[in-house]
């Protein structure tokens, strides 16, 4: 849908006329975040986009639900094959990008070569299965698009060992019980949702998950993987599990080799390095999504956010200075929402390991809903976890992204007729008024 | 200009007709949990303030949205859903710095207020005014909105 005025003569959309043709390598979140801004802000400009596999868009983070038999099989599916064509983009399904070359502003594939005047790198990343002995295993499954789903669900597990305790791990945990398999997860870490949950909420989560049957051994890992012709149990180095079905949920890799062969710079994380315009070190080459490395809205260090959200947005900033928009992305924040057996568990912001600072301030409560949890650093929120809570945490999240004050916020409800014009705050006074000490 | 539904919290007495109307209007149901208004009570103090989806031009629950279902309908400018796709995952929820993306547990979507097609039932209810749907260049209290603005910048 056309954007009304979006090629407004506001300073930041200022265009460059002489791009032509722009070249989008992948077809998930950030790249079809990135088409659609082109398609908003220019109705007439040649879209590319290659794609390696043959299906449209699906948002990942409902094939968990499709494994579990919540939802159908179409509804990951964002969109319809013909959407693509209807947007005016061209799409060349199937192909993958072999070179690119920055000289003559050409990618090639395996039949043809495209030029293009701007191109977007947003090759996303796969997940990692460390080569263990047996990890070839038939029963050795990942999570990462449709087909994997079909292949487990083809597979018919029983007993199912999942590595690693991430929001995907977690989310197929209860997909998998809700499928009457026996599962148990297995975590490196001392603790569930290591990257997302502080201890407290962790050991909550992890109380709920295992009061509904699954298994949780944190502290572990898997050292190999048994079977004749297919999985049969899994040694950890504690214990031996009896299982037929292995998920790789232990993390991801950045796909960056293509861009590597080009003379893309890479950061230290291991993603491909870009400014605060999405813009690689060569120019007219953008990069966005799961491949990148880019930087924390609240703490300003380099990151790798894998989530939804953070793709929509870097896409939307690289397809706009793609086309010569000076926009500046803020930086990714974290916004995870789990639900556990039916409580919502939340986490914004960055939690205690990702600051690893003295002067943090923790404030933890308890109201008759639920737990929650607010880290403060010089007088701003920087993270929040909850458990069971949904009411308020809208407000705190728009307090952590404006970097408000929380003097200010406290002068504010001090006064009913400030409090009044900015009465979008009090919702998240429970957990404000703690604060006051 | 696109209409608006403008609260005036001073008005709002928390007797709750909107959220009533709402629900029955667009669930069948009286229930103030169903309603895509909520009111924000402090009894103590005497405060009730009325929140629904400020229909947003940039939405923060559209940029947060799994699913991608949350758009802009740009002749209105409303903010619109398209629940065939949503997977009820709450980000929205979460998103939403005004807490008006509504968990309708009926159907279990997420919802925001759609302005009843261009006929509030709400505003109709509201016994004391203090909801309007104007225009809102009409309703901007520009002294107000200054004075508020020159005490929250330090």
């Amino acid at each position: 849908m056309p954007k009304p005025n979006a090629d407004s003569c506001h300073d930041s959309l200022v265009r460059e006329h002489a791009i032509k043709t722009i070249v989008i390598i992948g077809n998930g979140a950030a790249a079809n975040s990135a088409a659609e801004t082109i398609r908003s802000y220019d109705p007439r400009i040649q879209v590319i986009m290659v794609a390696r596999e043959n299906v449209p868009e699906f948002s990942a983070c409902a094939l968990p639900d499709y494994l579990a038999g919540w939802v159908s099989r179409s509804q990951p599916f964002i969109k319809k094959p013909d959407d693509y064509a209807n947007m005016g983009i061209e799409m060349h399904w199937g192909q993958s990008v072999q070179r690119i070359d920055p000289h003559t502003k050409t990618v090639a594939t395996e039949s043809e070569t495209i030029n293009y005047d701007s191109l977007i790198i947003a090759t996303g990343s796969r997940a990692a299965v460390p080569a263990l002995n047996g990890s070839g295993l038939r029963g050795n499954f990942v999570i990462k698009d449709v087909a994997d789903i079909d292949a487990i669900i083809a597979h018919r597990p029983k007993h199912v060992l999942i590595v690693g305790s991430g929001n995907i791990g977690i989310e197929v945990a209860q997909a998998l019980q809700e499928r009457e398999c026996k599962v148990t997860v297995i975590e490196q870490r001392e603790r569930i949702l290591p990257r997302i949950f502080d201890g407290e909420p962790a050991g909550r989560i992890a109380e709920i998950l295992t009061s509904h049957g699954i298994s949780i051994y944190t502290g572990e890992s898997v050292v190999a993987i048994e079977g004749y012709q297919r999985v049969e149990r899994a040694f950890t180095d504690k214990r031996a599990i009896l299982c037929d079905t292995v998920v790789w949920a232990a993390g991801v890799r950045q796909n960056t080799e293509l861009a590597e062969s080009a003379g893309i710079e890479l950061g230290k994380l291991g993603g491909i390095s870009v400014d605060t315009g999405m813009r690689t070190n060569i120019a007219s080459i953008f990069a966005c999504g799961d491949c990148v490395e880019s930087h924390d809205m609240l703490t300003g260090k380099a990151t790798l956010s894998l989530l939804w959200t953070t793709a929509k947005d870097q896409g939307r900033i690289a397809g706009a200075n793609s086309l010569g928009c000076k926009l500046v992305y803020p930086g990714a924040l974290n916004l995870v929402v789990e639900d556990i057996y039916g409580q919502c568990a939340v986490s914004m912001g960055v939690n205690e390991g990702g600051l690893c600072n003295q002067d943090l301030e923790i404030f933890e409560g308890e109201s008759e809903k639920g737990y929650w949890r607010l880290l403060v650093r010089e007088d701003r929120i920087m993270g929040f976890q909850s458990l069971g809570i949904t009411t308020g945490l809208g407000a705190i999240m728009a307090l952590m992204k404006n970097r408000m004050p929380l003097r200010t916020v406290a002068k504010i409800l001090s006064d009913q007729g400030m409090m009044r014009r900015a009465d979008w705050y009090l919702p998240a006074r429970p957990f404000l008024d703690r604060l006051k000490k | 200009m696109n209409r608006l539904i403008i609260i005036d919290s001073n008005k709002c007495t928390g007797c709750g007709l909107c959220q009533m109307a709402c629900s029955i209007h667009r669930n069948g149901q009286c229930e103030a949990s169903l309603a895509r208004i909520l009111i924000y009570r402090d009894e103590k103090a005497g405060i009730f303030i009325p929140m629904t989806c400020r229909q947003c031009t940039d939405p923060p629950c559209a940029a947060a949205c799994l699913m991608n279902v949350i758009s802009k309908d740009y002749e209105t400018g409303i903010t619109i859903r398209n629940l065939e796709g949503c997977i009820s995952c709450r980000v929205c929820q979460v998103a939403c710095p005004f807490a008006a993306s509504i968990f309708n547990y009926l159907q279990e979507r997420v919802e925001n207020c759609d302005q009843c097609g261009g006929d509030p039932q709400c505003v109709k209810y509201c016994p004391y005014g203090a909801l309007k749907y104007t225009d809102l260049t009409d309703n901007m209290d520009l002294v107000r909105d200054a004075e508020a603005k020159r005490r929250l910048l330090p």
